[in-house]
């Protein structure tokens, strides 16, 4: 059975439907992400799951309950929009915060001490959060969305506004957790920072999951179409090519997909012509580049805007 | 409804408030501003009775009324031989004596006034007092010449008083109707800057979870019902907290304010200044009594303040659900203000005739109930069934507009970003 499953789910806000219609499952012990641009219904989406708002139609279970108060408490959410009491003391918020989730005094003490430490923040307790710097209350926040010990955890948007260094510890403790048997459910427009890390993903726009499953899977079906090129020189030529897509494209580099049958011989050949080639891969797809060739080029006007 | 997530909630919304410099700072102002409002008349009539010390010379034709003046009220009064009017001008304009006052000889057959001339810094008391005694003097003057016996001199100088008592269900109690009406309206307007400012921290407090976003880790912990009905039990509780210490400071002032009064020398009057007409403090002694409220009024205070409170504070929370800024709150909470504001003016006509049918209907209106009907309770025996059933009134009101209050505040702290119409706020009734 699947952690949690989210069938045939509609939601709409006036005449707006901002989910409409979709279906996924997030297994036990994954990184799943939720991708799409923003506006695509991700937030919409997590706030069901999370039981803060009902769907008009369609369910979300989890643990094969349906989702209520109980399954609140079994999940960890790191919201996208981040914010705190800004007159508590960092110690009495966490207890609050934590305690709402059903954890005894003991336990929250506990778990807060925990990882205050593995946080490295053990000597803010009796702080005021408005005293602290945005990272540090960036911590305090992943405290308070972790410490009760859920079986899921949901973060949207987790890395935005981040510091690298904070970045990396966020992603250590993603890891982590998931080796300890955790599931991690992302939501996040910035496909590039997850997709080391997810396991499986569901592509959503305006409100409809346009391809979900496993990521490894999924980009083998799309093959290996396409080229990592570095090259020293006049660039120029790449704008001649024909039948292709450049993404990711700087002085020296540029990620050029392949479309229909070009032959990735001929790009090499024009390359080699125009500029030193230092490097010339032939690999799947980045996700951006799914995701676009998913939506389809008359949708990508909205999305790039 | 999770009864430990609301205790939870409560807590946290009690123990944050009452750290907070506004509530220390209203809780000690109240009972010193009370203290002030006690002791500064005191202080007044004091002042008032020491800085008219100065002295009024007599220019006397009668050759009769002054010295009589002068005898009655040797520290207002003197008499000089030979006194010339344009030096007691000068030294008037120099300060040196208050003024002085003319007696022409018509003073005694009633076809001539006397004249007071000063610099108009006298004031009405000081006029009243010069009268009062010219007036006593010529009386007895005019009675010792027609020869009339003692017993009809002592007719003269009675003056009955009248007592007020108000008959109540435990018996009869000796009232100071200006002091009751002092009560009714402290605890009035007492009632009514809780709704004001404890309904402003609800409503600030909501958006503040809002804007700050963390309204949205909250809310996926806890139900909007338990998070609302948590805030406004809360700042009861806050509310509450305040109403002890203060009883506790008003029980302290009235024991305090007695021995003061007496150390300035107005707790007992002395019939010589009350017959000398020292107006500034006999006036002052007979304002002062230590007031007294009895344990039913704290009662009633304490019931009308809560449910007050439960009336208003889920309101404000929507409106605070509903804002999107602090500016968006003003504009919404202005209907809220009206009903909040209109018992103040009602006040005074209801307690000056607490048993009339519109002080009766105007203070069963729930939304009114708090201040009026305590109003009320301070000076008169309402019946029970008026303060019981307003009581009932409020009960049913609360639980009704918390529905509607839940139902927007359900709604309006996810929603950001959009500024909110009344015609909207009607349909998210209906989500």
């Amino acid at each position: 059975m699947s952690l949690l499953e989210v069938k045939q789910v509609s939601k709409l806000y006036g005449t707006f439907k901002a989910v409409d219609n979709v279906s996924f499952k997030v297994e036990k012990g994954r990184i799943f992400g939720l991708l799409g641009p923003n506006g695509a219904g991700k937030t919409s989406m997590i706030r069901m799951i999370n039981h803060i708002t009902m769907p008009d139609e369609g369910t979300v279970t989890f643990n094969g309950q349906k989702v209520d108060e109980t399954t609140q408490q079994r999940i960890g959410y790191l919201p996208e929009e981040r914010g705190l009491y800004k007159k508590m003391k960092v110690g009495e918020q966490l207890m609050y915060l934590i305690r709402l989730r059903g954890l005894s005094k003991e336990d929250a003490r506990k778990a807060i001490s925990y990882w205050l430490d593995r946080f490295e923040a053990a000597s803010w307790i009796g702080k005021e959060v408005g005293d602290l710097s945005k990272g540090m209350q960036q911590k305090i926040q992943f405290v308070a969305a972790i410490a009760h010990d859920p079986d899921l955890y949901i973060f949207d948007e987790p890395f935005s506004g981040l510091d690298p260094i904070n970045s990396e510890t966020l992603k250590r403790v993603i890891i982590e957790l998931r080796d300890r048997g955790k599931t991690i459910l992302f939501a996040t427009h910035r496909m590039e920072q997850v997709e080391q890390m997810c396991d499986d993903i569901c592509l959503f726009n305006k409100g409809k999951a346009i391809l979900s499953g496993d990521l490894r899977s999924i980009k083998q079906r799309m093959g290996r179409n396409t080229i990592n090129l570095e090259f020293h020189g006049d660039g120029s030529f790449l704008d001649e090519l024909e039948n292709v897509r450049i993404g990711n494209r700087s002085t020296n580099f540029a990620e050029i997909r392949m479309l229909g049958n070009t032959n990735p011989q001929d790009i090499l050949t024009k390359a080699m012509e125009n500029a030193n080639i230092m490097k010339f891969e032939l690999v799947q797809p980045a996700l951006n580049e799914i995701f676009i060739e998913t939506v389809g080029s008359d949708n990508l006007k909205d999305i790039k805007s | 409804m999770n009864l430990s997530k609301l205790l939870l909630i409560i807590k946290r919304e009690y123990i944050t408030r009452v750290r907070g410099k506004g509530f220390i700072i209203s809780t000690l102002l109240a009972p010193i501003f009370l203290l002030a409002v006690f002791l500064v008349p005191l202080f007044i009539g004091n002042m008032e009775s020491s800085s008219s010390e100065v002295k009024y010379v007599i220019v006397d034709e009668t050759g009769v009324i002054g010295p009589r003046m002068v005898q009655m009220n040797p520290s207002r009064f003197e008499m000089r031989p030979n006194s010339n009017v344009e030096e007691l001008r000068e030294e008037t304009m120099e300060g040196q004596i208050g003024g002085y006052i003319l007696m022409p000889e018509g003073l005694l057959d009633g076809s001539r006034n006397a004249e007071l001339f000063n610099t108009g810094s006298g004031g009405l008391t000081l006029t009243r007092e010069i009268r009062d005694n010219m007036r006593s003097a010529v009386r007895e003057e005019l009675l010792t010449r027609t020869a009339v016996s003692d017993e009809v001199k002592a007719i003269f100088d009675l003056r009955p008083d009248l007592d007020s008592r108000r008959i109540t269900s435990e018996g009869e109690t000796e009232v100071n109707e200006g002091v009751s009406f002092i009560i009714a309206y402290i605890l009035g307007f007492a009632i009514y800057m809780a709704m004001f400012t404890y309904g402003a921290l609800i409503m600030q407090g909501v958006l503040e979870e809002k804007t700050n976003r963390i309204m949205e880790i909250i809310i996926s912990s806890a139900k909007p019902m338990e998070l609302l009905l948590g805030k406004v039990l809360g700042i009861v509780a806050l509310g509450l907290s305040q109403i002890t210490i203060w009883f506790i400071a008003f029980t302290g002032i009235t024991a305090v304010v007695g021995p003061i009064a007496m150390m300035m020398g107005v707790g007992a009057p002395d019939p010589a200044t009350m017959a000398s007409g020292d107006a500034g403090a006999a006036a002052a002694a007979s304002n002062f009594s230590v007031p007294e409220i009895s344990v039913g009024v704290w009662i009633f205070f304490a019931v009308f303040y809560v449910l007050g409170f439960l009336i208003y504070g889920g309101i404000f929370a929507a409106v605070g659900a509903a804002a999107d800024t602090p500016q968006d709150t003003q504009q919404l909470a202005l209907p809220i203000y009206i009903p909040i504001m209109i018992p103040i003016f009602l006040m005074m006509p209801v307690i000056t005739d607490p048993h009339s049918s519109m002080a009766v209907i105007t203070s069963m209106i729930p939304f009114f109930s708090p201040i009026l009907m305590m109003g009320r309770i301070a000076v008169t025996d309402v019946p029970l069934w008026q303060s019981l059933g307003s009581v009932v009134l409020m009960i049913l009101t609360f639980l009704a507009l918390m529905w509607v209050s839940g139902k927007i505040y359900r709604v309006g702290v996810l929603m950001y970003g959009k500024k909110v119409t009344l015609g909207e706020l009607m349909r998210w009734l209906r989500y």
